[in-house]
């Protein structure tokens, strides 16, 4: 299977990269009510709120969502149904369960991946100065798309 | 979930002596028929894959609060 425009593929499982694509696009559809889009050329942004979750198992590795403040604080928004100004510590949360629910709604459509394999409690990272450092010989496979026309990065290093 | 996960929370919970009656609906991301069966088993009265509609936690909600939508 081919990966679509908004697909970015360095990987030997670059055959999960359109359903990675399809079980973040639900996620955002049924939880915000918001369709992604397919990004542009990057725009150099920052992006300085990162969500991520571990599995284990039979799929070793952590799925990352990447996106601006702005970004962040509209999906919390969207997904707890207030108003952007009142979002506070909510917005690690919301964060943290979009990556959840990706990862899991990922894992689901894989075959032979939803009884095997088990994520860990999101974590939030805010801020961008910082360096991720994965095993030498992970996979990645990253999603570039757009939240609200704001930049929007889904990955999912895969441990060997 | 922090502490502990889903199930063992159910199970628990069935063991708290007001509270066992307090019906449980689990929302979550596993989606395997595995665990759907574990978690009704634990106790639950109900079981919500995410993501999910509003229309779907009805569906499930209703029926074990006993009311009519």
């Amino acid at each position: 299977m081919k990966a679509s425009s908004a697909t970015l593929a360095v990987s030997a499982h670059e055959h999960w990269l359109p359903l990675l694509e399809v079980g973040a696009r639900e996620v955002f559809e049924v939880m915000l009510g918001c369709h992604l889009t397919t990004a542009g050329p990057s725009t150099g942004e920052s992006l300085n709120i990162t969500a991520m979750v571990g599995s284990a198992g039979k799929l070793r590795g952590v799925m990352r969502i990447q996106c601006n403040k702005k970004s962040a604080i509209t999906m919390a928004s969207k997904m707890l149904g207030v108003e952007t100004y009142k979002i506070g510590p909510e917005l690690a949360d919301a964060m943290g369960e979009i990556c959840n629910m990706v990862a899991g709604n990922f894992k689901n459509t894989i075959s032979g991946l939803s009884d095997g394999c088990m994520l860990s409690v999101p974590t939030v990272i805010t801020g961008s100065d910082y360096n991720l450092h994965s095993p030498a010989d992970s996979e990645i496979l990253e999603l570039k798309l757009l939240f609200e026309n704001m930049p929007l990065v889904i990955s999912l290093a895969i441990h060997s | 979930m922090p502490v502990m996960d889903g199930l063992e929370f159910v199970k628990q919970l069935s063991g708290v002596a007001n509270a066992k009656d307090v019906p449980v609906v689990m929302i979550t991301t596993e989606g395997s028929e595995a665990h759907v069966v574990q978690a009704l088993s634990c106790g639950a009265r109900g079981y919500i894959r995410k993501p999910f509609t509003a229309e779907q936690v009805k569906e499930h909600v209703i029926p074990v609060l006993g009311v009519k939508a």
